[in-house]
């Protein structure tokens, strides 16, 4: 008996290190939302990496006649000032997603941050943070962006990546720190954080072994949902025109082909493509978004009972 | 000299109701009891007469309204952070819910290691898990050190957290209700383990529970809790064959007898 015990655990533990990187993973495609939103997502990721080593022509050059439409050697045709679509498209993949996955990334760090401490710090920290993320939350991002963006045509400059990307946090971390605030909030109040402050656990060392740990779903659609907003931050910076408009990317396209009338012109071959590449990514945010919301919400989960008829024990199933 | 006292300790909730509106809950009304040295106290009460916040009162976890705690004679009620997790060295407590009581991301090992690690433990820490895992019966020790909370029995829980707040070597435990969620089966190893515990240890036990036949089974002396108030205390046994209070008379009526089924 004692053996099998140990047999069991010795064979537990050689993949243990490997699981760490597999195992989120793996929770990630119990839920065929975000399995879904997972393979789009790489998909678009691989699209991008190669957009910047193949594109078929040089994406900047205006080298071939003007709004021809696809052909066998432009397969999504060219622009009115003769650049290959295709090209602009593959090559603009890459920045349009950085930029969506560093809002994601830096504003769910601020977020989370934010988010805990107000939630499991001191009262009046909590009311002083609270306010701080209500002022945000309350300030148009919209606005500010058009704010900063005509400060920046003013003073004839244009808004490169960075600032772009700053602005974006700046508007969108305040929705992902009420997240982890209210959701602190209630974690705080369960026996197991009881107990750690029972032990003498310091808040700190609870907030990092913890609380993260316990939230960890909520972070990543949190990732997902900033990212979101700011591949649309960008695209709406680039669509009114405040941003670099020499820079390739699915926003400066658009707003190219809308301000050359491509729809009224029939150039549909123009604008189409950027919209459709806007869609199917925010798409696949928004699905990862909702599915590890209901990874990480038990009560939006549809208990799924073959998964389970193996006997594999649901980890994340409260117990 | 008693090892803990309460002195007319009282706690009253102010639940909102709407904006205006709000209602005041007394959970606690002038509670006295006392704790001494070595000893296994029993705390009765239907559902609801506040038994939990008594034991989280006097774990800090809420602050009393009014009253006092005295701990070794000293009076402890206005003590801040920085005093109070030095005073919590000497107190632990064992949550209801063992289901809610262990953080499902973290193994045995982790729960039982934090403590060790935060009071300092000079010892081989290794070691000393197995030592506190054997102790609290879940054998063999290795065989658990890498599970996580799902993958244990709500007894096997129990005794894991049983464990954790022994790893801190506390001079007082309480027990609130630690096997009303557990099967009968295993209620009586973990009260037995209670009372191995107390003589092994020398520890001072406040046992709460709602159940009369438990608490007979280990306890010394009882107190008897309806409403916030203590209503009847004194020596078990005699309460049990002699309650003078008609609550008290009510609860061993309704609780089946112990005799009879067995
Ligand atoms: N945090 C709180 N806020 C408001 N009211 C509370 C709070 N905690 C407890 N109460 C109220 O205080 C009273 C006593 O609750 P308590 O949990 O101490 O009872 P209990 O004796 O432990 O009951 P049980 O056997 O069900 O655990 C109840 O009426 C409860 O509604
Ligand atoms: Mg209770």
């Amino acid at each position: 008996m004692n053996h099998n015990l140990f047999k069991n655990r010795s064979i537990n533990k050689i993949p243990f290190k490997f699981n760490k990187i597999i195992k989120p993973l793996k929770i990630l495609l119990t839920n065929n939302k975000a399995k879904a939103g997972f393979i789009i997502l790489t998909g678009m990721i691989i699209f991008g990496i190669l957009g910047q080593f193949f594109t078929p022509y040089n994406p900047n050059k205006y080298e071939f006649a003007g709004s021809m439409p696809p052909s066998y050697a432009h397969i999504l045709g060219t622009t009115v000032y003769g650049q290959d679509v295709f090209s602009q498209l593959f090559y603009g993949a890459a920045p349009t997603l950085l930029v969506g996955f560093s809002v994601g990334i830096i504003g769910t760090f601020i977020s989370i941050f934010v988010g805990i401490s107000a939630g499991f710090a001191s009262e009046r920290l909590n009311s002083i943070v609270t306010g701080i993320i209500n002022i945000f939350l309350i300030i148009p991002g919209v606005l500010l962006i058009m704010l900063f963006g005509s400060y920046f045509l003013g003073i004839h400059e244009s808004l490169g990546y960075l600032p772009t990307i700053l602005i974006l946090v700046i508007t969108g971390w305040a929705f992902g720190a009420r997240t982890f605030r209210s959701i602190t909030l209630s974690i705080a109040k369960r026996d197991f954080i009881l107990s750690s402050m029972l032990i003498g656990e310091s808040r700190l060392s609870i907030m990092f072994r913890q609380i993260i740990r316990a939230i960890f779903p909520v972070i990543i659609s949190n990732f997902f949902f900033t990212a979101m907003y700011g591949t649309m931050g960008l695209t709406f910076v680039e669509y009114l025109g405040v941003g670099n408009l020499l820079q390739i990317n699915w926003g400066t396209m658009l707003y190219w082909a809308i301000n050359n009338e491509a729809y009224l012109t029939g150039l549909w071959w123009w604008i189409l493509p950027p919209s459709f590449m806007i869609s199917i990514l925010m798409f696949s945010f928004i699905l990862l978004n909702f599915g590890m919301d209901e990874i990480g919400n038990p009560s939006l989960r549809r208990f799924n009972r073959k998964k389970n008829k193996k006997g594999d024990i649901n980890e994340f199933t409260e117990n | 000299m008693s090892l803990l006292r309460t002195e007319n300790l009282s706690k009253i909730f102010i639940s909102r109701r709407g904006l205006l509106k709000s209602e005041n809950i007394t959970a606690l009304d002038n509670v006295n009891i006392e704790l001494n040295e070595r000893e296994l106290i029993g705390i009765v009460g239907a559902s609801g007469s506040g038994k939990s916040t008594l034991a989280k009162t006097l774990v800090f976890l809420y602050r009393p309204t009014s009253g006092n705690i005295y701990f070794n004679d000293k009076n402890i009620t206005k003590y801040k952070s920085g005093k109070i997790k030095k005073y919590r060295k000497n107190i632990q407590m064992v949550f209801q819910d063992p289901y809610a009581s262990l953080d499902p991301n973290h193994t045995v090992e982790w729960h039982i290691k934090r403590p060790l690690v935060l009071i300092k433990y000079k010892g081989n820490i290794n070691e000393r898990i197995n030592e506190l895992l054997n102790m609290v019966t879940l054998n063999p020790p290795e065989y658990y050190r890498n599970k996580f909370p799902h993958q244990l029995s709500g007894g096997q829980r129990q005794r894991v957290y049983l464990a954790r707040t022994l790893a801190v070597e506390p001079k007082i435990l309480i027990a609130d209700e630690p096997v009303s969620m557990l099967d009968v089966s295993v209620r009586i190893d973990i009260l037995n383990l209670l009372k191995m515990i107390r003589d092994k240890l020398n520890l001072s036990i406040i046992y709460i529970t709602h159940d009369l036949n438990t608490v007979s089974m280990i306890t010394d002396r009882i107190y008897v809790m309806h409403d916030g108030k203590i209503v009847e205390k004194g020596n078990t046994i005699n309460i049990i064959k002699n309650p003078t209070d008609a609550y008290t008379k009510e609860l061993i009526d309704a609780a089946p007898n112990p005799y009879k089924r067995i």
